[in-house]
């Protein structure tokens, strides 16, 4: 959705040949949440910005199912007397613990860019929030810079793992915000999703790739927009969001500079298959035993992790001489002296055996946990096929998604993936002056005379940059012919009942 | 009509939201399902003969078993007494060791008593299996109290109707006239659907009656729906034998309504059955229904029966509009189509055509200690929900026969003989809507929530 431009002169100004560009860049160096200390505001020493923000999937180069790449920022800064340099205690490093002690890393950023307004001044909008992951000092003869290397917010989630309880019953928005609430990501703009997942937990996999996958089994995908809010946006989102309905520029051959075209037909597939495995509670059943003897020695505790046999929707705690046998060296008896606490998630749990005799160590034999299993079906298969003949035999297309459970859900993915897939796609590549505004989504039109282009087509990617004193931007762009099968598609609030009606999507 | 258990989402709409054919197909096939559940054969639950105690204290008459998932008790059980006595009945939480309900009736001739009692079950979770006992005593020692138990068990209570929207053609759309379908059939969905699925506890077999006199075989109740009743009875005698099938009011239980018969001579064991038309009785949508069922050799030598199978049955009812399968590109978004569901909605509703009933039958054993103890205790029934629960008798081999001529078998690998078994009914080849046999079990149900098990 694009930015708001409402009081300025951005509209006139960003493909104004005299405009003078502004650029703003802030550093969080003490972590308080602002960029209003002294020394936060680092503009003066901006050399370069490079930024990327993509909803392009790597492997098709085309905006697919669950999300794009990880938003970048490149800042490239002058270093005089070593300012930036995190092991210069002269410098702000002798100020700032997180220069001194982390290098910078995770120390949030905010890139802003815009133009100068003969009459408002500096009118700039946010163009990056994320924080810095490396610091890099450049420093040799006549050169003293220092490049900062920045992701999005979510590239902080990349690697982030955590293990869950079952959540019930959830619809795929609400999951997402729970998991990125619990990472403390709480700037979120959610479509309400069409999909409730009967179950959903997180298994120790990369959280970014978890959303992304509950997304991908809603048909929508999540990114995080300029100003680093998480965006989640379902199959429908272009056909709702007026920004994605109406132009929000015209992107003419007057300023660009370059334009590219790339046709893909190698992406090009004739049918979709979804496989989906079913989910529904199941029995009490031993989702964990300990072949060995867990030893605890006298007054002291032992934790062990017991991975399960199969996701559980609730756990019980063990229960002695049912689900565990505590005995003493000589073999008598010590469940008076034995005491077990557990942590549970939907695949493991912490236990934490305790013995609480001073001087007579503890075995605990034939550990076991019991919980009340998820019960997974057999995969199941729905396909969907083209009734186009653009290329010759046969090309499938998998799509393998464990939030794939009900067969509407994997027939809705499968055709959403189709039309995307079933004929070739042109990204076009558009590069000028930046225009400030835009978020990935927008529609806006790009025209080239010479080319014969004039088409509608959304925002893929955008790369604003500065350099040289000047703003660019390169943004990607998808015609927007054919990203859905139809037009004038009913909407809730805005069509009528009648027969004709709007049509309705997949 | 065979019937699934289903697993549908239906998605909550909001205004700017684009509609879908996936979602409106999800609203149509949560009706039908609704519809099947409603419609699909179910079996007879088994009833016992009626009660009588002389004892002021109370005694236990019956022992019963549900998969909690419902707060609500009901019951439905006819009273007598002595003119110059009381009789209380009330059921029992053993489980727990509360009372739930106690009724009191005087006077000597049957009082049909139905009801319900709120939160009776809230401090169950989804899932505990609960023995209920069913408790009987007189008010003046040596005078008769009598009790028939009918059925007693778990309802579902929609509290609130948000009802169904119209959608006049030429209006514009809300997001909310489609999120009340939803909170409508979500409602019949989760408050009024049975849980569990009843099956017929057979009475003790007999496989020579040694003499040509009529024999009680069964005792059932269903609620009635529209409009078929379908037994079946495993017999044999060489020279004939016959079974019938008395039909009575419960509200009215010594009173009976019609008797259907039908005979044949068998020199081996075989099955027949009777499809009794039950409308031409009078019976009106979910009045509770007894039946009684008989077996007699006509001579001899030899003669017997061993298991039987109850099952209401019934075509689906005209007045259901059949939803329109939706597809991208459609232009139907109008009220020709949308008000098909609204429609069959409002029938699934309390006082519709198609009413759901939703009560979840407290099973009892087969046959309990009070009815004799014998080989081979059995139970049949219709397959409708995922988990077979079943207490197995003594050591007794655990087999489910079903299929063509119920000539396939299997035995279950049951574990525990002195706890619950429960078993994934899909993992064994027998449809949804299938009947089979169980034997070898003291106690059985089907649950749509895989139980506490320990």
């Amino acid at each position: 959705m694009a930015q708001s431009i409402a009081g300025t002169n951005l509209a006139s100004n960003w493909h104004s040949p005299v405009a003078e560009p502004v650029v703003r860049v802030y550093a969080d160096w003490d972590l308080d949440g602002d960029y209003s200390d002294a020394d936060e505001d680092i503009s003066g020493y901006v050399l370069r910005v490079s930024i990327a923000h993509r909803l392009l999937d790597a492997v098709y180069g085309l905006p697919v199912m669950g999300g794009g790449r990880v938003s970048t920022a490149s800042l490239t800064l002058l270093n005089p007397a070593h300012r930036f340099t995190p092991e210069n205690a002269n410098g702000l490093a002798g100020t700032y613990a997180s220069i001194a002690q982390r290098k910078a890393y995770r120390v949030p950023v905010k890139i802003e860019m815009g133009y100068r307004d003969a009459v408002n001044g500096a009118e700039v909008l946010t163009q990056f929030v994320g924080q810095v992951e490396n610091a890099d000092p450049n420093e040799r003869a006549g050169q003293r810079m220092l490049v900062y290397t920045c992701k999005g917010l979510d590239g902080f989630i990349e690697r982030h793992r955590i293990y869950s309880t079952v959540r019930e019953d959830q619809r795929v928005d609400q999951l997402i915000a729970h998991y990125l609430t619990a990472a403390g990501l709480t700037a979120q703009q959610l479509d309400k999703a069409v999909t409730t997942l009967p179950f959903a937990w997180a298994n120790g996999e990369p959280l970014l790739d978890l959303l992304r996958a509950f997304a991908a089994a809603d048909g929508g995908w999540l990114y995080w927009d300029k100003a680093g809010v998480a965006r989640y946006e379902r199959a429908t989102h272009w056909l709702e969001s007026a920004d994605s309905l109406t132009p929000q520029a015209t992107l003419t051959g007057a300023v660009a500079t370059q334009q590219r075209n790339e046709a893909l037909y190698r992406n090009v597939f004739s049918s979709v298959r979804a496989s989906y495995t079913p989910m529904a509670h199941g029995p009490l059943r031993v989702v964990y035993t300990n072949d060995d003897v867990v030893e605890v020695p006298p007054a002291a505790s032992t934790t062990i992790t017991c991975e399960f046999t199969q996701p559980c929707s609730t756990v019980r705690t063990p229960v002695v001489q049912t689900d565990y046998s505590p005995a003493s060296p000589a073999g008598s008896d010590m469940a008076s002296h034995c005491s077990l606490t557990m942590t549970a998630t939907a695949t493991r749990a912490e236990l934490t055996v305790t013995n609480s005799h001073a001087s007579i160590p503890l075995y605990l034999y034939r550990l076991r946990i019991r919980g009340y299993i998820i019960a997974v079906g057999d995969a199941q298969e729905v396909r969907a096929e083209t009734a186009l003949t653009l290329i010759d035999g046969q090309r499938d297309h998998e799509v393998s998604n464990p939030w794939l459970v009900r067969p509407e859900q994997a027939a809705f993915v499968a055709r959403r993936m189709l039309t995307l897939l079933e004929r070739p796609r042109e990204i076009v590549t558009w590069t000028g002056r930046l225009c400030p505004w835009l978020e990935l989504g927008d529609l806006v039109t790009v025209q080239n005379s010479a080319q014969g282009l004039d088409t509608p087509a959304y925002v893929v990617g955008l790369h604003p940059s500065y350099a040289g004193g000047a703003l660019r931007m390169d943004a990607e762009l998808l015609p927007q012919a054919n990203v859905f099968p139809g037009g004038d598609y009913f909407t809730l609030g805005a069509s009528k009942y009648q027969t004709p009606s709007d049509r309705v999507y997949f | 009509m065979a019937y699934r258990p289903f697993n549908i989402a239906i998605p909550e709409v909001e205004t700017g939201q684009v509609l879908g054919a996936t979602m409106l197909n999800s609203y149509g096939r949560m009706a039908g399902a609704l519809l099947a559940e409603a419609q699909s054969e179910y079996s007879l639950a088994k009833c016992k003969n009626s009660h009588t105690s002389t004892s002021t204290s109370y005694a236990t008459k019956e022992r019963r078993w549900i998969v909690h998932s419902k707060n609500t008790l009901f019951y439905a059980i006819a009273l007598r007494s002595d003119v110059n006595s009381i009789c209380y009945l009330r059921v029992w939480d053993q489980t727990r060791g509360v009372q739930l309900a106690e009724l009191q009736h005087q006077g000597n001739t049957w009082q049909f008593y139905t009801g319900t009692v709120a939160n009776a079950f809230s401090a169950y979770a989804n899932g505990d299996i609960i023995e209920l006992q069913l408790q009987l005593r007189t008010a003046v020692s040596g005078l008769s109290a009598n009790a028939w138990i009918f059925a007693v068990g778990q309802q579902g209570v929609i509290n609130t109707w948000p009802g169904v929207p119209a959608f006049a053609d030429g209006t514009t759309s809300t997001a909310q006239d489609l999120n009340d379908v939803r909170d409508c059939l979500l409602r019949l969905e989760n408050s009024k659907v049975p849980a569990t699925a009843t099956l017929l506890a057979s009475e003790p077999m007999n496989e020579d009656v040694g003499d040509d006199v009529a024999h009680t075989i069964q005792n059932a109740v269903y609620r009635y729906r529209g409009n078929r009743l379908v037994v079946f009875v495993e017999g044999f005698a060489v020279n004939g034998w016959k079974f019938w099938v008395d039909i009575y009011r419960c509200s009215a239980p010594s009173t009976k309504v019609g008797s259907v018969q039908g005979s044949w001579a068998d020199a081996a064991w075989k099955w027949h059955g009777l499809d009794i038309d039950m409308a031409a009785l009078g019976f009106t949508l979910g009045e509770w229904v007894r039946i009684r069922i008989y077996y007699q050799r006509l001579t001899g030598p030899n003669g017997g029966w061993r298991r039987v199978v109850a099952y209401r049955s019934g075509a689906p009812t005209p007045t259901w509009s059949t939803p329109r399968l939706w597809a991208e590109g459609d232009t139907a978004v109008g009220n020709a189509e949308l008000s098909k569901l609204a429609s069959n909605v409002a029938q699934l509703y309390a006082g519709g055509a198609l009413e759901l009933l939703g009560q979840n039958i407290a099973t009892l054993a087969a046959p309990d200690t009070v009815e004799g103890d014998g080989p081979d205790r059995a139970c049949t029934g219709i397959h409708r929900k995922r988990w077979l629960l079943v207490k197995q008798h003594k050591s007794e081999p655990v087999t489910l026969t079903y299929g063509p001529s119920f000539s396939l078998s299997e035995t279950l690998p049951t574990v525990r003989e002195d706890r619950w078994n429960v078993f994934d009914m899909d993992e064994y080849e027998l449809p949804y809507g299938g009947l089979y046999i169980l034997t070898g079990i003291d106690v059985a149900l089907e649950s749509d929530l895989a139980p506490v098990t320990d």
